[in-house]
C-alpha cells in the first residue's frame, strides 16, 4: 500500500469526526469573520422600572466594512456590553450598535478607527442560489480556529423570524457540521450568501437569511436616515372557496385573496376595505393562496412582494375586486412601527412607559407583559387581556388607542384593599376618560396626581388620598426601591 | 402437665386486662351499632354526556358511595353520588340484599341529594340518624362513616374538627357554601357518608384535598338543614344569589369619598350581578352597614351567635324567596332597603350540568351547541388558538364587559363533521356567532331559525371577534345536510331544553 492510499483511507476516516480544514477561498475569511460575545439584560416586564439579570450570548459577524460588522439582531438585542474577537485572537474589541432592525433581523456594529481594519466580504447578491449551487457554512472550533462544512438548500419561504413576530425571506439549508452558534455565515464562493438565524440540529437544517436581504439593509444603513422595509398594513387570508368567491362576486378569476382588515392610520386603511380581493399588486398576480411568481425566486408567497420588492414612501398600483367590481388602486407603502398596534409587541423588551401613584402601577398592555408568563402564558393570564392581544392586539380602533392596565398593586396602607383589581383595564383617571399612557400625563398634568382611576366593568372609582399622596409615593419608593414613579411615553407632547 | 400455681396468676391477670376492654367496648358497641344501620352503601351506574359529540352519551360507569337514612324513608347522599345515574341500588351493611332506589331531590349547588326505595322492606330494622342540633366545634372528636376504598363493609374513621370556613363545592364548580374541615380519613366511597358527633349527625363527607394531608371536607348541619328545609314543599329552588360583589370599606380615601362617617362600617359594593337579587335594589357605591339588624364590620363579617362570621353566612341561611333587609350608606343617607330573594336561572355562571342531554343543532356538518362548563372541559388546553382563547374570556367575562346584552347563551361552532360543503370552515371553529343570515343570535334554537331563511341562496355566518364570515352555498348545504347526518351518525338534527327562565337553579 503507497503513502498516498494511506493518507486517502485516513482522510475518508476522518472526515465524517472533523470538519474540513478551511478551503483556499474562505482562508481569507480569518481576517473577516469575529466571534460577537454580548452581555444582555432586559427590563422586567412586571417592574419595568428596574433590569433583569444580566446574561450572555454568542454568535458571530462578519465584515462587510474596515470597521464594520454585520450580525443577527437577536444575538446583540439589549447588549450592554458587545465585544469582538479575531479567529485565534484572545483580544477582545469593544462594538456599538450602529444600526438594528428587529424586523429583518439585522444588526450592524462598528469599531473604532483605531482598531487593525477587518478585510469586508463582498454582500453583493451575485444571483438567486438554488439546489445546486455548492455554499459553504463558516464558523469558529473551540478554539477558534475556522471551520466550514458544505451546505445545499432545500427550500426558500417567508418564514416568521425566530426571534420577531415578522416575516422574512429565508432559506432552509442542509448542513454537513453542526452549526455551533447564533450568525454561523454561509459562503457562496468567495461572496457572503447569507447568515443563519437559526438551527436545528435534529434535521442539521440551517434557516438563512440571504445575501439580497443583507445587501439592501447594509445599503440603507449606509443612507441614514434609516428607511426600513415596508409594511402593507392590512391582513388577509387565502380565498379558495368556489362558494365565498361567488359570495363576493369573484368568480371571474380563480385568483386573489381576500382582505380582512386594515390597520388604522396605514396606506391600506384609506383605500382598502375588509371584503376586497387582492388580484394584483405593484402588476403581480397574486394567486388564491397569497403567492405570486416572483422573477427571481419564482413562487413565493405575497409579504415578500411588499417587504422586499419595495421600499417605505414607495407608491404601488393593486388590482382589486370590490363587490363584484375590478377597480385599480393606488397604495402608499409605509414601514410598520410596532407602537402603531393596540397591544405593541415590545419585541425588544424595552423600557415601557409606566406611572405608579399610590402603589398602583399602570401601564400600557404589551406582548413583553404578556409572554414574560411563559411559553404557556394564555393560560396563565387574565382571559380578557389574552382576548384582546389575540383578536385585536394589532388594530387599534383610533390611532394611538392602547389598553392601560393596573398592572400591579404595591401594598400600602394608602392602596389598602386595591389589589383584588389587579389586572383590570384602566378606563379613566381624575374623572376623564383616557385610551393610552399619554393621556394619563396630559390628565395629570406635569405636576399632577392620578387621585381617581376608573376601571372597565367596575362601579366605583379606585380613590387615592391626595393628602396623603405625596409622602405615600415617597414611602412606596423607598419601600419597594423604584427610581422613578414616572416614566412618561417618549416624547411626551406638552401640548 | 402441671402448671404451677405462680405461673397461672400472671395468665390470669393479662386474660383480665385483655377482657376488660372487650366488655367496654361492648357496652359501647350496642350504642353504636343501631347507627350503623342507617348508613347504607350505595352503588351507581353513571353515563355522563359527551359534549365533543352532544348527541351521543358518553361511556357508562360505575362507582360506589354513602348515605344514610333520615327521618321518613329517606336517605340523604352527595348528589355527585347519584348524578347522571342511569340504575341506581343501595345496599346495608351485613345483608346480603340490593334495593332499587331513585332520586327524590337533587340539589347540585350544593351537592346533596335525597333518595328513596320504594320497597318498604328495606327500611325494616333501620334506626334514622338525627341532625343534630348545633354545628361542632374546632377540635371536637367526630365519627365518620361509610363505604369507602379499600373494603366491602362499613368503615369508621375519627378525627377532630380541624377549621369551618367558606370553600367551593366542586360539584358544581362554581358556588361555595359553608364546610367542616376534618382530618379524619375521607377516601373515595365516603362521599355521602355521615359524620358523627355525640351520635348525631352534623355533616356530610363530600370531598377531598388533594396533595394534602388529612384534609377531608364535610357539608356541615347549616347546609343540610337548608336543603331539607328547601324540598318540603315539593321542589328543590336552591340557594338564591345576591349578586353583590363588594370590598372592605377600609381604604380611608374610598371611605371619604362616600362621605362615609368614621362610625359607620361595613363593605363597599363594586358590581352588581345583572342575574342576581340584588339588581334593581342595591347600586355600585351604596355601602352596607347592616344585614337583618346585624352590624357588618369593615371586613364584612358579622357578630353571629357568639361568632365573628362574613355576613353572606346570614344570606345562605336565606331561601329562595325570602327576603333580606340592609341598612344602606346611599348618597350620604342612610336607607333601610329590603331585598327580595329571588333572582332569574343564570345561564352565564357555567355551572358544571347533570342529569341533562347537552343542547346541539347540527346543519350541513357544522355543529353549534351553547357554550358549556362541559364543552370547555371538552377543548382543554389549546388556549392559544384565537378562537378558543375567546371561549375563556367569555366565560369569565360575560357580565363584567356585558357580553350577554340580549343574549340568553353564546352559540358555538363546536365541531364540523366533514364534507365537501363545508371544506372551507375550519378558520371558524371554536368560534363564538354573533349573527346568522342578518339575525343576531341568542339562543340556540334562533341558529336553526334563521337558517331557515339564507339571504340570496348563501349562509352568512358571523362570529365574534373574527373578521371573515362563514359562507354556505343554501341550495348544496340544504341537500348534503341529512346525507352528513346519516355518514356521521347523527340521529336527530337538534336538542333543545325546555328554555325555563324563572326561579332558581335547574
Amino acid at each position: 500500500m503507497t503513502r498516498s492510499t494511506l493518507l486517502v483511507i485516513a482522510l475518508i476516516l476522518c472526515g465524517p469526526l472533523a470538519a474540513r480544514p478551511a478551503t483556499a477561498d474562505t482562508d481569507d475569511l480569518s481576517r473577516s469573520l469575529v466571534k460577537v460575545s454580548v452581555t444582555a439584560q432586559e427590563f422586567d416586564a412586571y417592574m419595568p422600572w428596574q433590569k433583569r439579570k444580566p446574561h450572555a450570548r454568542d454568535g458571530y459577524g462578519i465584515a462587510v466594512g474596515p470597521h464594520r460588522i454585520l450580525t443577527s439582531e437577536a444575538l446583540v438585542r439589549n447588549g450592554t456590553l458587545i465585544e469582538l474577537q479575531r479567529p485565534q485572537s484572545g483580544e477582545r474589541l469593544a462594538a456599538q450598535v450602529v444600526e438594528s432592525d428587529h424586523q429583518i433581523g439585522l444588526a450592524l456594529l462598528e469599531v473604532s478607527p483605531d482598531v487593525a481594519p477587518f478585510v469586508a466580504v463582498d454582500v453583493r447578491p451575485d444571483r438567486q442560489f438554488d439546489a445546486d449551487t455548492p455554499l459553504q457554512v463558516v464558523q469558529l472550533d473551540n478554539t477558534l480556529a475556522l471551520q466550514t462544512g458544505g451546505a445545499q438548500v432545500l427550500s426558500v419561504a417567508m418564514t416568521e423570524l425566530p426571534s420577531a413576530p415578522y416575516p422574512v425571506l429565508l432559506y432552509t439549508l442542509l448542513t454537513d457540521i453542526a452549526v455551533n452558534d447564533q450568525c454561523t455565515i454561509v459562503m457562496s464562493r468567495d461572496r457572503l450568501a447569507g447568515i443563519v438565524l437559526q438551527y436545528n440540529g435534529n434535521r442539521r437544517t440551517a434557516e438563512v437569511l440571504p445575501a439580497s436581504v443583507l445587501a439592501r439593509f447594509l445599503a440603507d444603513a449606509d443612507a441614514p436616515p434609516y428607511a426600513g422595509f415596508a409594511m402593507a398594513g392590512f391582513q388577509w387570508r387565502p380565498l379558495v372557496d368556489p362558494t365565498r368567491r361567488a359570495y363576493l362576486g369573484a368568480t371571474e378569476t380563480t385568483d386573489g385573496v381576500l382582505i380582512l382588515a386594515c390597520m388604522p392610520g396605514t396606506g391600506a386603511a384609506e383605500i382598502l376595505k375588509p371584503n376586497d380581493v387582492l388580484l394584483e399588486w405593484d402588476g403581480h398576480r397574486i394567486d388564491n393562496l397569497g403567492y405570486y411568481v416572483d422573477p427571481d425566486l419564482g413562487r413565493i408567497s405575497m409579504p415578500h412582494l411588499i417587504k422586499f420588492r419595495r421600499a417605505p414612501g414607495e407608491r404601488v398600483p393593486l388590482r382589486v375586486i370590490r363587490e363584484g367590481k375590478e377597480l385599480e388602486l393606488d397604495l402608499l407603502l409605509a414601514r410598520h412601527r410596532d407602537t402603531d398596534a393596540l397591544v405593541p409587541e415590545n419585541t425588544l423588551r424595552e423600557q415601557a412607559p409606566y406611572l405608579i401613584e399610590g402603589g398602583l402601577v399602570l401601564l400600557e398592555l404589551n406582548g413583553h407583559f404578556l409572554r414574560a408568563r411563559g411559553s404557556d402564558w394564555t393560560r396563565s393570564i387574565d382571559p380578557r387581556l389574552a382576548h384582546i392581544y389575540l383578536t385585536r392586539g394589532t388594530s387599534p380602533e383610533k390611532p394611538g388607542d392602547r389598553v392601560v392596565i393596573l398592572a400591579g398593586v404595591l401594598p400600602d396602607r394608602i392602596n389598602q384593599d386595591y389589589g383584588m383589581f389587579r389586572q383590570e383595564i384602566v378606563t379613566s383617571v381624575n374623572g376623564q376618560p383616557i385610551r393610552n399612557m399619554r393621556d394619563i400625563y396630559r390628565v395629570i398634568g406635569p405636576k399632577g396626581h392620578v387621585e381617581r382611576v376608573g376601571l372597565q366593568g367596575i362601579g366605583i372609582e379606585l380613590v387615592l388620598d391626595t393628602a396623603a399622596l405625596t409622602e405615600a409615593n415617597e414611602r412606596i419608593s423607598r419601600l419597594y426601591r423604584i427610581p422613578r414613579l414616572k416614566n412618561p411615553p417618549q416624547p411626551l407632547e406638552t401640548d | 402437665m402441671k402448671i404451677t400455681n405462680g405461673k397461672m396468676w400472671p395468665l390470669l391477670l393479662i386474660l383480665a386486662w385483655a377482657l376488660l376492654p372487650v366488655v367496654s367496648v361492648n357496652a359501647a358497641r350496642s350504642r353504636f351499632t343501631p347507627l350503623l344501620s342507617g348508613v347504607i352503601k350505595i352503588y351507581a351506574t353513571f353515563q355522563s354526556e359527551d359534549y365533543a359529540m352532544p348527541w351521543q352519551a358518553g361511556r357508562p360507569g360505575n362507582g360506589t358511595g354513602t348515605g344514610f337514612v333520615i327521618a321518613k324513608r329517606r336517605i340523604l347522599t352527595n348528589a355527585h353520588v347519584v348524578s347522571n345515574a342511569r340504575f341506581l341500588e343501595v345496599s346495608r351493611d351485613g345483608q346480603p340484599g340490593r334495593y332499587l332506589a331513585r332520586v327524590e331531590y337533587i340539589a347540585h349547588d350544593c351537592d346533596l341529594a335525597a333518595l328513596t326505595v320504594d320497597d318498604p322492606s328495606f327500611f325494616d330494622g333501620i334506626t334514622p340518624l338525627e341532625l343534630a342540633k348545633a354545628i361542632p366545634v374546632l377540635n371536637d372528636e367526630v365519627t365518620v362513616l361509610g363505604y369507602p376504598t379499600g373494603g366491602d363493609r362499613i368503615s369508621v374513621t375519627r378525627g377532630v374538627v380541624s377549621r369551618i370556613d367558606y370553600s367551593g363545592y366542586s360539584h358544581s364548580g362554581v358556588d361555595q357554601h359553608l364546610v367542616l374541615q376534618v382530618d379524619a380519613a375521607i377516601n373515595p366511597g365516603n362521599s355521602g357518608g355521615p359524620i358523627l358527633f355525640d351520635r348525631r349527625v352534623v355533616g356530610l363527607a363530600f370531598q377531598g384535598l388533594a396533595w394534602a394531608d388529612n384534609i377531608g371536607y364535610a357539608i356541615p348541619l347549616p347546609v343540610i338543614r337548608h336543603f331539607l328545609k328547601d324540598i318540603e314543599d315539593g321542589t328543590y329552588n336552591g340557594y338564591p344569589e345576591l349578586g353583590a360583589f363588594f370590598l372592605p370599606a377600609r381604604n380611608s380615601a374610598l371611605r371619604r369619598s362616600l362621605a362615609l362617617p368614621a362610625d359607620e362600617s361595613g363593605v363597599v359594593i363594586y358590581y352588581i350581578d345583572p342575574f342576581g337579587s340584588a339588581l334593581g335594589m342595591l347600586r355600585t357605591g351604596d355601602v352596607l352597614l347592616a344585614i337583618d339588624g346585624h352590624d357588618i364590620a369593615n371586613d364584612g363579617n358579622i357578630a353571629l351567635n357568639g361568632n365573628h362570621v362574613l355576613f353572606a353566612e346570614l344570606l345562605e341561611r336565606k331561601q329562595w324567596g325570602d327576603k333580606v333587609v340592609f341598612r344602606v350608606w346611599r348618597d350620604g343617607n342612610v336607607a333601610q332597603l329590603t331585598v327580595p330573594l329571588i333572582n332569574p336561572c343564570d345561564p352565564f355562571v357555567f355551572r358544571n350540568e347533570y342529569d341533562q342531554r347537552p343542547e346541539y343543532f347540527v346543519y350541513a356538518g357544522l355543529v353549534f351547541a351553547p357554550l358549556s362548563r362541559g364543552f370547555l372541559r371538552t377543548v382543554g388546553d389549546r388556549k392559544s388558538d384565537p378562537n378558543t382563547q375567546q371561549l375563556s374570556y367569555y366565560r369569565s367575562y360575560a357580565k363584567q364587559d356585558d357580553l350577554t346584552e340580549d343574549r340568553d347563551q353564546f352559540v358555538v361552532l363546536i365541531r364540523r363533521l366533514p364534507h365537501s360543503v363545508n371544506t372551507y370552515t375550519g378558520d371558524f371553529l371554536n368560534g363564538i356567532v354573533a349573527r346568522v343570515n342578518g339575525r343576531r343570535i341568542s339562543t340556540l334554537k334562533d341558529v336553526e331559525d334563521a337558517f331557515a331563511s339564507p339571504q340570496e341562496g348563501y349562509h352568512v355566518v358571523a362570529f365574534e371577534g373574527m373578521k371573515q364570515t362563514l359562507v354556505l352555498d343554501a341550495a348544496a348545504a340544504d341537500h348534503a345536510a341529512p346525507a352528513i347526518m346519516g355518514r356521521y351518525g347523527v340521529p336527530a338534527p337538534s336538542h333543545y331544553r325546555d328554555q325555563g327562565k324563572a326561579g332558581g337553579h335547574p
